[in-house]
Parts: structure tokens; sequence; C-alpha cells
């Protein structure tokens, strides 16, 4: 991260090969289209750059910083441009593998997602899905189910405590 | 927002699914708020677990020399492109300008009072501009510079036999909810009776009071605190006052002009 702050040319290769293919697949999930990712990948990357001296190790993994701050920036576009349509829901279940064209410790990483996110049942995993793929609100998701919002909103929030005390757990020595 | 209404929606916020009419009003309450921040930063970590199961995808070769260069172009701005140095000096400056005409306020408040005051004050002064800068990038400094925006500033002088000082920005916008930032420092943590604080806005206009946030009932070690309120339109909104929990006035300050942003830093 120093590297990245002092504006170092090899310090910001060695994050793009690490963290380009994650950020780059977010890109196509939310946004749809190979232009897009691109942009957003270049963004996501450049606003490291802008945060990095808030990046504190200590409270989290770069990889999860990084992929919020795509997120925030992915989520964002989709509700600029609103001729942008959402992408059909993709369930983590669902997704295709690419197994042969991912690294180590990449690999180790979406494994370990992989588990936290087996703590959550089909429909927890669903409902989250649907907030943090599809941008929907709780409110949206509380009309399209024909639910009160106040019961969406307690279920987005014990699964995504779930998700976290998995993660917790998984980081406990 | 109070901190039960901003956790409210924090889960919705850590998946990108927060109502933009509510972004905001979060993200001004957690520029000041560790524990709403920490939160949050929880809630985002566990978040980003869903991101990480995706199938990856190789980007593009010819895209890593785009993002290198577009990395290395941001990081080399400020030298090349003096125009915008001097948009976000300005910004820095009206911070600075607050805390630093401040400390003047304090200089002139502590004169007489406890010398532990003093150094308190000091002290509070270097949280609150860590705390202000925090500020400022959340909000972002185009909210400063944003051409038809306007920002006033003024600091708080302790009423007679009093300590203590605090400084006071207010920023109205044409485009954004206007909101007043307001920082107290020096005032006695022990003095358990004078507690809860309250800070007040007045309408020069129709005498008007809009309580800035809620009471303060605990200041920190240094006898500092911040509040931020938003309001529709603060224009008229230029006098700020501190009162104890009798209701007498113990700091008090006005904010303008607004000139002081359109004199930017060499």
């Amino acid at each position: 991260m120093d590297g990245l702050i002092a504006g170092n040319d090899d310090a910001i290769r060695a994050l793009y090969a690490r963290f380009s293919r994650p950020v780059y697949s977010m890109g196509m999930r939310l946004l749809g289209t190979r232009e897009a990712a691109e942009e957003l990948t270049q963004d996501v990357f450049v606003n490291a750059w802008r945060k990095a001296a808030r990046f504190d190790a200590s409270r989290g993994r770069l990889s999860t910083w990084l992929m919020t701050i795509a997120h925030n920036l992915a989520v964002d576009r989709l509700r600029r441009e609103t001729g942008v349509t959402r992408p059909t829901l993709v369930l983590v279940d669902e997704v295709p593998d690419a197994p042969g064209i991912d690294e180590e410790d990449a690999l180790l990483e979406r494994d370990a997602a992989m588990r936290a996110l087996s703590s959550l049942s089909d429909g927890e995993r669903t409902l989250l899905a649907r907030a943090y793929f599809r941008g929907l609100t709780a409110r949206e998701i509380a009309e399209s189910d024909g639910i009160p919002l106040g019961t969406v909103k307690t279920r987005l929030r014990a699964a995504l405590i779930k998700v976290r005390r998995a993660n917790e757990d998984k980081e406990r020595p | 927002m109070t901190c039960p209404e901003v956790r409210d929606r924090l889960v919705e916020r850590s998946l990108g699914a927060l109502p933009l009419e509510d972004v905001r009003d979060v993200e001004r309450h957690m520029a000041w708020c560790a524990g709403c921040r920490k939160e949050a930063a929880q809630l985002d970590r566990a978040a980003a677990t869903f991101a990480l199961t995706l199938a990856p995808e190789a980007p593009p070769a010819r895209l890593e020399d785009r993002v290198v260069t577009a990395v290395l172009k941001v990081a080399d701005a400020p030298r090349a492109r003096p125009a915008s140095r001097r948009g976000r000096s300005a910004a820095a400056s009206v911070i600075a300008a607050a805390v630093a005409v401040s400390a003047l306020g304090w200089g002139t408040a502590m004169a007489g009072r406890a010398e532990r005051f003093r150094e308190s004050a000091k002290r509070a002064q270097v949280d609150q501009f860590e705390a202000i800068s925090n500020f400022k990038d959340v909000i972002g400094a185009a909210a400063f510079e944003e051409p038809g925006n306007r920002v006033y500033l003024g600091t708080l002088a302790p009423s007679a036999g009093r300590s203590g000082g605090g400084s006071a920005l207010t920023l109205v916008s044409p485009s954004i909810t206007d909101f007043v930032m307001v920082t107290v420092a020096g005032l006695p943590p022990s003095d358990a009776g004078a507690t809860p604080y309250e800070v007040w806005i007045v309408s020069d206009v129709t005498g008007q009071r809009l309580r800035v946030g809620d009471p303060i009932r605990r200041l920190n070690a240094d006898g500092g605190a911040m509040r931020i309120q938003n309001a529709r339109d603060l224009s008229a909104f230029r006098s700020v006052e501190v009162t104890d929990a009798s209701g007498a006035v113990v700091l008090r300050g006005e904010v303008g002009p607004e000139a002081v942003v359109a004199s930017p830093s060499p």
C-alpha cells in the first residue's frame, strides 16, 4: 500500500495483478458489459490510490476493502445511469466456475468466502443477493414479495450478521 | 440522524441498497460517530464476501496499462494541474482557518484560566482537526468548491466568566442539503452540573432558533464535542450559541462571510 500511495508503478501493477480479476468480475456481473467493467476496474484502482492512506490493515483485509469500493462504485453507476438494465440475478451456487485461470491466493479467498456463505440458508442467500447484486432496496423487496418492510430489514440484518460471524470464526486462531 | 436511525440503515448501506436520499445523511453521521463507523466497516466486510464468491473473469490484457496510467496520472495531478490544486487548497484553507481562528479565540478565552484547560483545549483542537478532515473526506472537497455553494465560518467565544471556545462551519447549497458543523472544546468536562450542553443556531431574519443535533451529555476528556445539523435552508442562520443545562449561554459566535473560500491559498 505504501507503494500505491507513493504512485509506484510496480506497486500499482502488483496490486492490479492480484485484484483486477475479482474487481472486473464484479463489473461484469453488476454492469453487464465489458466496456463498463473496464471503466469500473480503472475507477476502483484510482479510488484506491485516493483512499490508500485511510486503509487500515488491522481492521480488515485488502481484498474486502477493494471489493467494497468496487461495489459502491458499481451501484452508484447503476443508479446514475437509469438506462442501464440491471443484470439477471446471479446466485452464487449458479455461478459457473472457471478452474485453472485463477491464482492460488484468490482461489483460497474465494473458497473461504463460499464457506462463509454456506452458513446461510438458500432463502437468506437469495435475499442478500437480491440486494447486493441487483441493488434492490428493502422497500423494493418488501413490495415485490408482499411482505412487511420491517420483516425484510430484519431478515437482511440477520443474514448479513451470520456472514459477519462466519468471517470472524474463520479468522479466529 | 441519531445512532439508532443510522444503525437501522447500515445493513442496506453495506449491501448498496440504501435509498439515495438516506445515503448522505448516514455518511454525514458517520463522519463524526466512531461507533457507527465501526459497525458499518464490519458489515461492509461481510457484504464484500459476496463479491469474492464470483467466478473470476480475466480482464483484457490491455486494461493493465490503462489502469496504471490512470492511477499515475491522478497521483501526479496536484503537480500537473495547478487549477485543481488551488481548488483543493481553498477547501483545505477553509478548514484550517476554522481551526486556526478558533485557536485564537481559545487562547483569549483561556487567559487567566487553569493551565490544564489551556493544554486540554490544544489537544482537543488537534482531535477536532482530524475529525473535520474526516468530515471533509466523507462530504468531499467538491461540496465546498461547487459553484453556487457558500461556506460561512465563525468562532465561538466564551461568555463572561466562562471558559472554552469553538468554531462553526455552515454550508449553504442550491444542490445538496445545507449543513452546519459546530465544534466546542475546553468546556470543563468535570462540571457535571453544566451538562447537557446544547448548540443552537439562530436566524438573523426571523429570530428562529434551531437546536443543532442532540444535547451534549458527555464531553470527551478534553471537554470537546462536535455536532452536525441538516436543514433545508440555513442561509439566514448566522448566529451560533452553546447553552448549559440552565439555559445560560456559555459560548456565542457568528458565521460569515463566505469570502474566505474565494481566496485560494498560494
